[in-house]
C-alpha cells in the first residue's frame, strides 16, 4: 500500500498551461486533443451563460466554454493570444476558451497540493490541487469536474 | 500618564465604550437584518449564504475554555498589534509565525468566498491569504473598512499557524506585553468566535488565531 502511494507521488503528469485572468492553470496533456485560434463561434440560445457556443471542428460540433465565466471570473474581450482548447472531458469533445496557452509541463504528483479548505467547497470542486513551480504556483483543472454530471448532459443535449 | 491617573469608576465606563465601540464596528447593522430573521424557524441555508448571514455550530469544533482564557494566555503574554481598518486588532506572538511585506503575488483561486485572497508561495509550502477586513466586517461595514486602507493595499500579512495562513492587516503597530487580567475575555463565543476578548487598555481586539483558523477550514460563519 506504501509501495503504491509513493508510485502515485512519484508519478509525473505532463500538463498543458493556459492563462486565466493572470493565473497559470494546468490540465491534464492526455486529455488536450487540439489547440486553436478562436474563431467565429456561434451562439446557442437559451444556453447556460458560460456556453460561447459552438464550432464546427472538420465536420464535428464542439461546444465552447468560457473558462472565465465558468470559474466566477469577469467577461472579458478575446486578444491575439486567447485560445480553444478542445478536449475530451466527460465522453464528449469540448473547447474551453482561455485568455492563452503557454506549454507542456512537467508537475510530479507528489507536488501537487490540495488546495486549503476554504468556504464553499462545491464552487472550488474542479481544483485539483496547486503545484510550485519555478517560484509560481500552478493551479491544476479537474477537467471532469469542470462541470457537474447535470451540466455535462446538458452540454451534450447542445 | 492621564490613562493612569484616571479612576476606576472612569474605566468601567471605559469598558463599556470599547464593547459599544467594537459592536459598532463588527455587528451586522439590524437595519438591514430584519428582527424576524433571527427568530424564524431554522431553515437550509446555502454555504455561500451562510457566510454572510448565520453563524453554523459545528458539533465537532472544540469548546473553548469555560473561562475564555486560551491556554496560550494563562501566564503573562506578548501580543502584535495592528491596524485593519478603523480596527485595532492584537495576535498574540506565540501564534504569529512570519511577518510578511505585502507585495508578493497572490495567486487567486477560483470559486473561493471574497474574503480569501488567494495563496502565496513559499518556502516549503502554501499560505492561504485571508482579507482580514472582509473577514472580520460585516458587509455593510466593509465600505468603512476600506475607507481607511491604503491605496497600495494592505501592509503586511501576517503568518500564522505555522504560516498554513495569512492575515493581511493595513498598518503594524507595536509588540506590548500583557498579563491575563489586562484582557476582559469573552466566555461565551456564540458570534464573533474569533475575538478572544479586548485589551482595555489598548482598545483593542485580541484574535484567537487557532479558533479563526478553525472556522475558516471548517467554512463556518465567520462574519456573524
Amino acid at each position: 500500500m506504501a509501495d503504491d502511494k509513493q508510485k502515485i507521488q512519484n508519478e509525473v503528469l505532463q500538463c498543458v498551461t493556459f492563462e486565466l485572468n493572470g493565473e497559470v492553470y494546468a490540465l491534464d496533456v492526455m486529455r488536450v486533443q487540439e489547440v486553436l485560434r478562436v474563431g467565429e463561434i456561434s451562439p446557442v440560445p437559451g444556453a447556460p451563460d458560460y456556453v460561447l457556443g459552438i464550432i464546427n471542428l472538420r465536420g464535428k460540433v464542439v461546444t465552447v466554454i468560457d473558462a472565465r465565466l465558468r470559474l466566477g471570473m469577469s467577461y472579458s474581450e478575446n486578444t491575439d493570444l486567447s485560445r480553444i482548447i478542445v478536449l475530451e472531458a466527460a465522453g464528449q469533445d469540448v473547447g474551453i476558451l482561455v485568455d492563452g496557452v503557454a506549454e507542456v509541463v512537467q508537475i510530479p504528483r507528489g507536488d501537487i497540493d490540495p488546495s486549503p479548505s476554504v468556504g464553499n467547497e462545491e464552487a472550488a470542486r474542479y481544483i485539483e490541487g496547486v503545484a510550485s513551480r519555478d517560484k509560481e504556483l500552478v493551479i491544476v483543472v479537474d477537467v471532469d469536474k469542470l462541470l457537474s454530471e447535470e451540466e455535462w448532459a446538458e452540454l451534450a443535449a447542445i | 500618564m492621564a490613562r493612569q491617573s484616571e479612576s476606576k469608576t472612569t474605566l468601567l465606563a471605559q469598558d463599556q465604550a470599547l464593547d459599544a465601540y467594537l459592536d459598532a464596528l463588527l455587528q451586522v447593522s439590524t437595519e438591514q437584518v430584519p428582527q424576524e430573521a433571527e427568530m424564524a424557524a431554522p431553515e437550509v441555508i446555502a454555504p455561500s449564504r451562510a457566510l454572510a448571514l448565520v453563524p453554523v455550530p459545528k458539533p465537532e469544533s472544540k469548546p473553548e475554555p469555560e473561562d475564555g482564557v486560551p491556554e496560550w494566555a494563562r501566564e503573562k503574554f506578548q501580543c502584535l498589534l495592528f491596524h485593519v481598518g478603523p480596527l485595532k486588532l492584537a495576535v498574540p506572538l506565540a501564534k504569529l509565525t512570519r511577518i510578511q511585506p505585502w507585495g508578493e503575488h497572490i495567486t487567486a483561486t477560483p470559486g473561493r468566498p471574497d474574503w480569501f485572497l488567494g495563496l502565496l508561495a513559499r518556502d516549503g509550502g502554501k499560505t492561504g491569504v485571508i482579507d482580514t477586513a472582509r473577514l472580520v466586517f460585516p458587509r455593510d461595514r466593509r465600505s468603512q473598512a476600506a475607507k481607511s486602507e491604503p491605496e497600495s493595499g494592505p501592509g503586511h500579512i501576517l503568518l500564522v499557524e505555522g504560516g498554513r495562513w495569512g492575515l493581511t492587516c493595513d498598518s503594524l503597530g507595536d509588540v506590548i506585553e500583557l498579563q491575563p487580567e489586562a484582557v476582559r475575555w469573552r466566555t461565551q463565543r456564540t458570534a464573533r468566535r474569533w475575538l478572544a476578548g479586548t485589551v482595555l487598555d489598548q482598545m483593542c481586539a485580541l484574535l484567537d488565531v487557532e479558533v479563526l483558523a478553525r472556522m475558516v477550514a471548517e467554512d463556518e460563519s465567520v462574519l456573524a
